[in-house]
């Protein structure tokens, strides 16, 4: 047996006995450097050192951030304003779910948490008007995927932080996609209500009480304003920003809207604790990451690809697949670690752009949210509304075309996406 | 007595959330310190983006013993919750003892990392702290880790060996919130 199919072998099985992710990775390392004679002291290098770098902070500041607006009071507002643009159409609850999942996914960097505070709020009023359970909790999970995909994105960060891109341009690159997802959600959840007959419509258009709810909840608003303006404007840093968020955020909440409590300062902080910890599995995929180089995995990947076929649309394709396969039970943030360095190289040879990997990268795991057995946002809208996760999965599956649309869109018509982060930056020399 | 105790219960039960919590709030501060003083006093400080950088690492390991407790690390439990009891058991045993060695593993090469950078003094640039101090949360980390998981044990046996160790029917709903994602 080669010394790559050991080390495989050594991670598929510590897996399967329920080790835990950060764990199984770890002793994968520790049998990967005994096999090639590397010092161990390498584990405990990397355990404080990849955690260190700068832009990793933005991640547990944005979580914290995004927490204190939920309990702050800032998720209400967004909804109300989305009620006002969209809340006139056939199952209008429905609708303001995906917009205001849109407008909290500029604020909060993280899939999970968009359906959490959105889908908190959505959900008993979709139940209320008669939605069934399933397409309630359906709804508001697929839609707080895009949490991962507009910015600020925790796995766009982490992405730039393994493959060494530049976090604003990859963070641009994922506006187009995200927005493109919104509009088919939109159709199909409005497709459905309509069959189904979900909800009815709310109140006509109208732009006063629009202008009503946008006034009230202007605060709201002006956060993504302050975060990406300050990030494109080239006044602060990504990860200066995430601290903005948090102060801007403590401020609103307290002096403000007045909602938030020093008991929900203290929970959101132990929120963001639990959190925190998770980013542990960093550090053992990184030094997966560095040894992969030794045993030429990438150069393995992609002659294995190169024997399949040498046409980047299939290759694009396959890695896809492999990608959403892998996101059904792998957990983003080690997906995203794990298979960037093994993949990228062989794609950059033929002329893939890192950026719009990265954003397909992203989106394959955003899939892997609304697919069992390990599915974030599943998870959370099953607690939501008090049914089976398999019974979300199976509300969620029509939900998931427009993320498998898209991604598809992202092959074919890479140009979409480079839009912007070259209208904004120039086009990279290629 | 009685007062040891009681401190002891609440280190127990808020130690690394407290110490946790309060990193996070340096993290936080410490870089938009750094905003506040290039806007409003026109001075660039280097110091901070350091001094947030290790209590990030602190923040993560504390988080990560206390996500221990909380059952809050993300674990493939398909393969095993399926199985009838017994042989369940005996996987999760196993898959515990290599969680539990793999904890130790990194204990003792984190002391032997510590041992390395005591023999030589690393200054950090900005701070102008000895590296081995913030370093040392590597082991300081893992050893708050392997006790949780010891502690997991004590309890399942207090409780009459009953269930899985560490795995009860709110893992699986604990998975639900994997916020980082």
């Amino acid at each position: 047996m080669s010394d790559m199919s050991i080390v495989i072998l050594t991670f598929v099985v510590v897996t399967l006995l329920g080790v835990p992710l950060y764990a199984a990775v770890g002793i994968t390392v520790v049998v990967a450097l005994f096999l090639i004679d590397i010092p161990y002291t390498l584990l405990a290098q990397t355990g404080f050192t990849a955690l260190q770098p700068f832009p990793l902070l933005t991640i547990p500041m944005f979580v914290l951030a995004g927490r204190l607006m939920e309990t702050g009071g800032m998720a209400t507002r967004i909804i109300a304003i989305a009620n006002s643009l969209v809340g006139a159409y056939k199952g209008s609850l429905a609708l303001v779910t995906v917009v205001a999942c849109m407008f909290f996914a500029a604020l909060c960097g993280s899939g999970p948490a968009t359906t959490a505070a959105i889908g908190s709020v959505t959900i008993p009023s979709m139940l209320r008007e008669g939605y069934s359970k399933r397409f309630a909790a359906a709804v508001s999970a697929s839609a707080g995927a895009l949490g991962s995909m507009i910015p600020p994105s925790n796995l766009l960060i982490i992405y730039c932080l393994v493959a060494e891109e530049s976090i604003p341009r990859v963070f641009l690159a994922g506006f187009v996609p995200g927005i493109f997802v919104t509009i088919l959600l939109l159709l199909m959840a409005y497709g459905i209500c309509y069959f189904r007959g979900f909800g009815g419509g709310g109140e006509k258009f109208s732009l006063k009480p629009m202008l009503r709810a946008v006034w009230s909840g202007i605060w709201a608003i002006l956060a993504p304003v302050i975060i990406l303006g300050g990030i494109y404007g080239g006044i602060f840093t990504p990860t200066e920003a995430a601290s903005v968020a948090v102060f801007y955020a403590l401020f609103v909440g307290l002096f403000i809207y007045r909602e938030l409590t020093l008991e929900k300062i203290i929970s959101a902080l132990r929120f963001t604790a639990l959190m925190a910890g998770i980013l542990i599995i960093i550090t053992p995929s990184l030094a997966f990451g560095q040894l992969m180089a030794f045993y030429d995995t990438p150069e393995l990947v992609s002659n294995a690809l190169a024997a399949i076929t040498d046409d980047p649309f299939w290759v694009m394709i396959i890695i896809g697949l492999i990608l959403i396969a892998v996101g059904t039970f792998m957990e983003s943030l080690a997906q995203v670690v794990l298979f960037t360095p093994m993949f990228l190289p062989g794609l950059k040879e033929m002329g893939i752009d890192p950026v719009v990997f990265g954003v397909f990268m992203v989106m394959s795991c955003e899939i892997g949210f609304l697919t069992p057995p390990l599915g974030g946002n599943l998870n959370v809208a099953a607690r939501l509304t008090g049914i089976t996760i398999e019974d979300v999965s199976v509300g969620v599956l029509p939900l998931i075309i427009p993320y498998v649309i898209v991604m598809y869109l992202m092959i074919v018509w890479p140009e979409a996406i480079l839009f912007l982060p070259d209208l904004v930056y120039g086009a990279r020399p290629t | 007595m009685a007062q040891a105790a009681g401190y002891l219960r609440f280190i127990e039960k808020h130690g690394e959330e407290v110490v946790c919590g309060f990193m996070l709030t340096v993290v936080s501060t410490c870089v938009f310190a750094q905003v506040v003083s290039r806007y409003v006093f026109g001075t660039a400080i280097t110091w901070t983006e350091e001094m947030a950088g290790f209590a990030m690492v602190w923040a993560v390991y504390m988080g990560a013993s206390l996500g221990v407790r909380e059952r809050f690390h993300i674990r493939i439990v398909i393969g095993i919750i399926f199985l009838p009891r017994i042989l369940a058991l005996v996987a999760i045993l196993i898959g515990d003892a290599l969680w539990m060695a793999f904890n130790l593993f990194m204990v003792w090469q984190g002391w032997l990392y510590k041992i390395l950078m005591w023999e030589q003094v690393y200054i950090s640039p900005s701070l102008g702290v000895d590296q081995k101090w913030p370093q040392s949360i590597v082991f300081i980390g893992y050893i708050l880790i392997s006790a949780r998981v010891v502690q997991i044990y004590v309890r399942w046996f207090q409780d009459g060996c009953k269930g899985l160790p560490g795995l009860g029917k709110e893992v699986l709903s604990r998975q639900e919130e994997v916020p980082g994602s």
